[in-house]
């Protein structure tokens, strides 16, 4: 009963607006119970599609099913049961409290007054202790910071109690460890309480840690799903991302910079720290190859100091004792 | 102050700016080139055989005869130690000095006149020099056929607004004079700057009615009609103070109270004003007479009616053009206006003012105003009598 | 620990709304332009002889139904604004945003200005030239709403409307400036004292169908109360938490529509209180759930107009203030209170 509730679908779905329709015949279905990241260039229309499948706006052409059911022949009453969103737009009126905002999660579920009972103040206090928002409660929306703003919103959400929660790049205005925080939270989310979440954002680093599905959308290719691994190994991933010089290089799992006409640096397996030696390389200008011969610059281990290494650049040889000593002699031999 | 006779003093030259600002500034520099009201004091040559004429009852002019001109000094009604405006009136360029006070030359009899208000057309057409009109303002309001038939065949221009006057007609039909009704602090603004003399006539800031009847001898001077003038006020003068001091000796001197109730403000003539002399004259008791003030009091309904609830007699002037106010819709009104004993003893006297012209010619016959009033409170005074203006309130 | 029932400010601002009304509306008997010593304003109230009629008339016709304009209008203007300032997610909407006072302006200028109130005769019909002026800005102001409304169901975001309404008001107050250019300077005088405002023409016989009026609009917003409350997160928000938007825009449309109708219609536009009434209550009691804000606007608008009407006798010689003069004071520092403190709000 569970699984076929929180189901949502889309079938031949145009979106967009009357003047301007930004996509047409998309097929799509949010896999129940699981993260799903919705990753796309700016103006790709992930906030119009997100819109769409809450029904914030209505689909040009097709239909959005909610558990099996098309979202036209449902009240707004019976979706907002059934899906959470949350929005970029946080600007709140009226001096409204953090605890108002989460109370107002339970909207659908209170009587025509919104008298909350014993049940709503219980899941909203939850909501908020599962937020870390408890010691804000009475402090006014406008007060908070950004993140702590979409912290509150997605309490809202929590306590809305809808197995379906879309929330739209909710990572936007955080620093990174609360980025990989509210990540790690969504997941939490997912896999405990079943919840169907499916999130707009821009970390692509971040969707490939943690999501379970990923959709990626694009004014030129359309919709493209599936999980992180069939898409990166596939190449969709990188074909999806590939602007001018910049890469997606499937092996290290993370975004480079092409630069075929850099001087190129060998670093040997044995070096220590190689992968931040290597950083350090790159930093600098230089790119990596895999085989000494004909490389600009070589980095060998000391046999004498165990500490440091060698370096040969141009048939200079230098010895270099400490990853001081090698940042200084980056400075003084890195292409201009 | 020694300026050519033929300088147009440029006083309100600067153009009416509503900020505060603008107008501190504007009456700094007012103040600065006033000129004073003894501008042709004693020992002056020009006073040598001058005759001054007698005006009775208006204090806002002076005019007194010189040879060869006649000077015509109009006192700033809202500074009474200031000149608003002085004319000198000659028929012959040649007789008039070469040294004389700042002031406006105007050569008279004035053929070409341009006015603002059917006061002034009214006022013209007494002296029968209506047919001098070549523009009016606002001719919507003017009642006078023969303006309105001129309008129609384009012999007569429309300026506008009068506020706001369209000066384009003003220039093309060359005007001699232009009669304006200053307000106070009211400038005409490009119109002093056309070089077309302003006349300032106001009249209206009088506050007996025979005061404001005698400045048709102030406008009779610029027509060379003084004569007339005199004879006709006269006649105004004589026919007032003997329906005044017949109804002095009336048995009874009934109260009375006058005007509406506005919004939430009542405003009532002050003692000393206009109306209040009317009533007194009328042999009426103005229940107001102890005030001062020359202007209207802004009261509250309650203390009209803590008042003259019990007054005898209560005068409304109204402007309705559909149809006459009556005692049934006074009370669908305002319920509380049946509490008075005026209402309740239908001693309610009242002018609709856009079927009577009671502010066109009113003004100019006070005698038939007063005998309107008189006629309605004491009838027995004037058997036979029809009143022109007011009547007494329908049911 | 969070308190989950509302602060203990908004019981203490209650029951000082609550002592404060009953002592304003006996302070508006009590104290008139005309000095009535107080135990005779009390032999009045309690049915005694022996007062002379006249301050028996004024007590009882004049100053009774006054003080319940005062106190009815107040609060139905504050409710009108608070509507609008929940409804526009801003801080400096207030009744008269929507063109709807503009558009009883125009209705009651075009029958002041160009038939000196009474067009009896035209329409043959007879009505009194007070009851023409009030049906004239009922139906200008309702005229506005409906525009508004129509409007409301076609463009997709809230400050379309605002900008419609603001057009409006300028559309109108250039169509009144021409009117004036051509009217009598006595019909231009009556306008300019309608539009001072006024709690003094609402007669006793009146009265029950003002005040009947005004409760009707006074539930109506009561009823509104939940989605008014998700409509301070945003439209988006609001139809996620299953308001039906467009349906509860035209109520709350409606709504503000009937109050401030039924008030520019019997007392002229009456400025300010719909605007700062809202931030006063709220400031005072920290709320924002519509919930406590309503009953606390309703008095908070009572009380204030209440004051503000007994400001009005300052001059003490018999004179009394525009009541449009007396209410930007109380509002201007209000507003300029929101401007620096915007974060706040």
């Amino acid at each position: 009963m569970e699984e076929r509730k929180n189901t949502l679908s889309g079938h031949g779905l145009s979106i967009g607006y009357a003047d301007k329709v930004l996509h047409r015949d998309l097929n799509l279905e949010l896999q129940p119970a699981m993260l799903t990241c919705l990753l796309g260039p700016n103006g790709a229309g992930k906030s119009t599609l997100m819109r769409t499948l809450s029904r914030l706006q209505e689909p040009l052409a097709g239909e959005v099913r909610l558990g099996g059911r098309p979202m036209q022949n449902m009240s707004h009453g019976e979706i907002s049961r059934m899906i959470a969103v949350v929005m970029t737009d946080n600007d709140l009126f009226g001096g409204v409290t953090v605890y108002d905002v989460i109370m107002m999660g339970r909207h659908p579920h209170t009587d025509f007054w919104g008298t909350p009972r014993e049940k709503d103040r219980m899941l909203v206090e939850q909501a908020m202790d599962a937020m870390s928002l408890t010691p804000f409660a009475r402090r006014p929306m406008a007060s908070l910071s950004d993140g702590e703003r979409q912290k509150a919103m997605i309490a809202k959400a929590i306590a809305q109690e809808c197995p379906i929660i879309l929330l739209d790049e909710p990572t936007a205005f955080l620093d990174l460890p609360s980025r990989i925080a509210m990540m790690m939270m969504l997941r939490r989310l997912s896999m405990q309480q079943h919840k169907t979440i499916l999130l707009s954002t821009h970390d692509t680093d971040l969707a490939l840690q943690y999501a379970d599905r990923i959709w990626l959308l694009s004014q030129t290719a359309g919709l493209v799903t599936g999980s992180p691994e069939q898409l990166v190994l596939s190449g969709e991933f990188g074909r999806f991302f590939a602007t001018g010089d910049i890469r997606f290089d499937a092996t290290q799992g993370q975004f480079t910079v092409i630069r075929d006409k850099a001087p190129t640096a060998f670093v040997a397996m044995e070096i220590p720290n190689r992968l931040w030696i290597c950083h350090m390389a790159v930093r600098n200008g230089f790119r990596i190859v895999s085989e000494p011969e004909n490389a600009a610059l070589r980095l060998t281990p000391d046999a004498h100091d165990p500490d440091g290494c060698q370096v040969i650049f141009r048939d200079r040889t230098f010895d270099v004792a400490s990853l001081e000593d090698l940042s200084q002699l980056f400075e003084t031999i890195r292409p201009q | 102050m020694n300026e050519s006779p033929h300088t147009v003093s440029h006083r309100h030259i600067w153009p009416g700016f509503l900020t505060l600002l603008a107008g501190l500034w504007l009456s700094l520099l007012c103040t600065g080139c006033r000129m004073p009201q003894n501008g042709t004091g004693a020992g002056s040559p020009y006073d040598r055989d001058s005759i001054r004429s007698e005006i009775q009852y208006a204090s806002g002019f002076t005019m007194v005869r010189h040879e060869g001109y006649t000077c015509l000094t109009v006192r700033d009604p809202w500074d009474t130690l200031h000149t608003l405006a002085r004319y000198y009136l000659y028929r012959d360029k040649n007789l008039l000095p070469g040294h004389l006070p700042a002031g406006i030359p105007v050569q008279i009899p004035v053929t070409r006149t341009a006015c603002l208000f059917g006061t002034d057309v009214c006022m013209l057409q007494t002296l029968d020099v209506a047919g001098t009109i070549v523009a009016v303002a606002e001719p919507e309001f003017i009642s006078d056929s023969l303006i309105q038939e001129g309008i129609r065949l384009k012999q007569i221009a429309s300026l506008g607004q009068a506020a706001d006057m369209n000066l384009e007609p003003l220039l093309m039909s060359h005007p001699d004079i232009l009669i304006v009704s200053p307000f106070e602090g009211s400038d005409y603004g490009a119109a002093e700057q056309t070089g077309i003399p302003l006349v300032q006539c106001v009249n209206y800031m009088e506050n007996t009615p025979l005061g404001r009847a005698e400045w048709i001898k102030f406008l009779a001077a610029f027509y060379d009609l003084s004569d007339k003038a005199d004879t006709l006020f006269r006649g105004i003068a004589k026919r007032y103070q003997q329906i005044s001091e017949a109804a002095a000796a009336a048995t009874s001197r009934p109260t009375v109270f006058s005007e509406m109730k506005y919004g939430q403000t009542w405003s009532v003539p002050g003692g000393s004003s206009y109306m209040g002399r009317f009533f007194r004259d009328a042999g009426l008791d103005y229940l107001w007479r102890e005030d001062r003030s020359t202007g209207s009091l802004m009261l509250s309904f309650e203390t009209v009616y803590n008042k003259a609830g019990e007054g005898d007699f209560w005068v409304i002037k109204y402007h309705m053009d559909g149809d006459e106010l009556t005692y049934s819709q006074l009370a669908r009104d305002y319920l509380p206006y049946t509490y008075f004993k005026a209402y309740r003893e239908r001693h309610i006297i009242v002018c609709n003012t856009a079927r009577r012209p009671y502010y066109e010619r009113g003004l100019l016959q006070p005698d038939i105003v007063l005998a309107d009033l008189v006629k309605l409170v004491h009838p027995e005074l004037l058997p036979g009598y029809e009143p022109v203006y007011f009547q007494m309130m329908e049911e | 620990m969070t308190q989950t029932a509302p602060d203990k400010t908004f019981y203490r601002m209650l029951l000082l709304l609550i002592l404060l009304l009953p002592a304003l509306l006996l302070g508006n008997l009590f104290i008139g332009a005309v000095r009535i010593p107080a135990a005779d304003v009390f032999d009045i109230i309690l049915g005694r002889d022996g007062v002379p009629e006249v301050w028996r008339n004024i007590v009882l016709s004049y100053r009774v139904p006054q003080a319940v304009t005062a106190a009815v209008s107040g609060a139905a203007l504050a409710v009108a604004g608070l509507l609008m300032q929940t409804l526009f997610r801003n801080a400096l909407a207030d009744p008269s945003i929507l063109g709807i006072s503009s558009g009883a302006s125009l209705s009651v200028a075009i029958v002041m200005l160009c038939f000196g109130g009474s067009v009896g005769q035209i329409l043959s019909i007879s009505v009194s030239r007070s009851m023409f002026v009030i049906l004239a800005a009922f139906i200008g102001s309702m005229a506005v709403m409906a525009v508004v409304i129509w409007f409301s169901s076609r463009v997709r975001n809230n400050v379309m409307l605002l900008i419609i309404g603001i057009m409006i008001g300028y559309l109108s107050s250039s169509v009144i400036y021409v009117l004036n250019f051509y009217a009598s300077s006595d019909n231009i005088r009556h306008f300019v004292f309608w539009s001072m405002g006024n709690y003094t023409s609402v007669v006793a016989e009146r009265l029950p169908f003002f005040c009947i009026t005004i409760a009707l609009g006074l539930l109506g917003a009561t009823l509104l109360i939940k989605p008014l409350n998700a409509l301070l997160l945003g439209e988006n928000y609001a139809v996620n938490l299953g308001v039906r938007l467009k349906r509860v825009r035209i109520a709350i449309l409606a709504v503000t529509g009937l109050l401030t109708a039924t008030v520019t219609a019997f007392c002229g536009p009456i400025a300010f209180i719909g605007l700062a009434v809202p931030h006063i209550a709220r400031l005072l009691s920290r709320c924002s759930n519509h919930r406590q804000l309503m009953p606390l606007v309703i008095l908070t608008g009572a009380v204030i107009s209440l004051g503000c009407n007994l400001c009005t006798l300052i001059p003490s010689n018999g004179s009394i203030l525009p009541i449009n003069t007396i209410t930007p004071i109380v509002g201007a520092p209000v507003v300029l209170y929101i401007i620096l403190h915007r974060q706040h709000i």
